[in-house]
């Protein structure tokens, strides 16, 4: 008898029907995999919110450096020495 | 239709790529749906070229796993769709652990189990599924993976070129040269009686 090659294979093959139960059953095991893998569980929110902020405050701090090196240094602070407090301290009888 | 389950979401007109956005901002809802949308399909193809419904579950389960790490880095430029990239992960995964799995005689598959009703035809479609992927391992690596679309995902012509990234007479004609070697390699598994490869 002669058949075709397409119907031989189709005969072999499974079939092409997955139960919804299956599937539900998949998808919550994927889920659950997700909340496992802790790299995986923070990986696209924590990359998506490091891709928006890490720029801008990168920029932030290196503005920051720069202001405050070169635009408005702080002066020198102030040295007080413990005599200079001691007398201070007299002078107002604390 | 499954009660409450989550495939029950409403399917809506989201496109793949505006759940991909979603899925890229950490959605799970939108994961959800994405993976009702296309895990039947993806279980058909991955059973189907395995041999194997734990193989299928746990293959699905690593390619949307995959899914949720590459989302940020989706790009809907159009050229390329989410089933087609999809489909792709999937056989490649598929044919790899077919591959590494040796083809089992036969005779190592048993007697099919009595009283069963059906039992005689599941086990001789599994006989049969069994000389059809050993005869596909004969085959190089390209025409397997546009018969495992023909035969396993039941492609059309112009979705498979998608996914194999041809033209669609480069597709039908590697489909044709495919077929015929199948056929050969069937015979030489003691297969008669196929009529001619069209």
């Amino acid at each position: 008898m002669t058949q075709d090659l397409d119907a031989f294979v189709h005969a072999a093959l499974t079939p092409g029907k997955i139960a919804p139960r299956r599937l539900d059953a998949l998808i919550g095991a994927t889920l659950a995999r997700l909340d496992r893998r802790q790299e995986v569980a923070m990986g696209p929110a924590f990359r998506a919110a490091c891709a928006r902020f890490a720029l801008p405050m990168a920029a932030a701090a290196a503005l920051g450096l720069v202001v405050g090196t070169y635009v408005a240094p702080n002066p020198p602070a102030e040295q007080v020495g413990l005599l200079a407090l001691s007398s201070s301290t007299a002078m107002t009888g604390f | 239709m499954s009660q409450g389950g989550v495939t029950d979401a409403a399917d809506g007109d989201i496109g793949d790529d505006d759940l991909l956005r979603g899925i890229a901002g950490g959605d799970r809802r939108a994961f959800q749906r994405l993976m009702a949308r296309h895990g039947k399909a993806m279980m058909v193809l991955a059973e189907r070229t395995t041999g194997s419904a734990d193989d299928a579950d746990e293959l699905v389960q690593e390619a949307f796993l995959k899914v949720w790490t590459m989302a940020p880095r989706w790009t809907p430029d159009g050229a390329a769709q989410f089933s087609t990239w999809l489909y792709r992960v999937v056989l490649n995964a598929s044919l790899d652990r077919r591959r590494r799995r040796p083809v089992l005689p036969l005779e190592a598959a048993g007697d099919p189990a009595d009283g069963r009703p059906g039992g005689l035809d599941l086990a001789m479609a599994g006989q049969r599924h069994r000389v059809v992927v050993a005869a596909m391992a004969e085959l190089s690596a390209r025409q397997r993976e546009a018969l495992s679309l023909h035969y396993f995902a039941e492609l059309s012509a112009p979705e498979a070129a998608r996914v194999l990234d041809l033209s669609l007479s480069a597709t039908e004609a590697l489909l044709f040269r495919a077929k015929r070697a199948l056929k050969a390699a069937l015979v030489r598994r003691g297969v008669t009686g196929l009529g001619d490869v069209t």
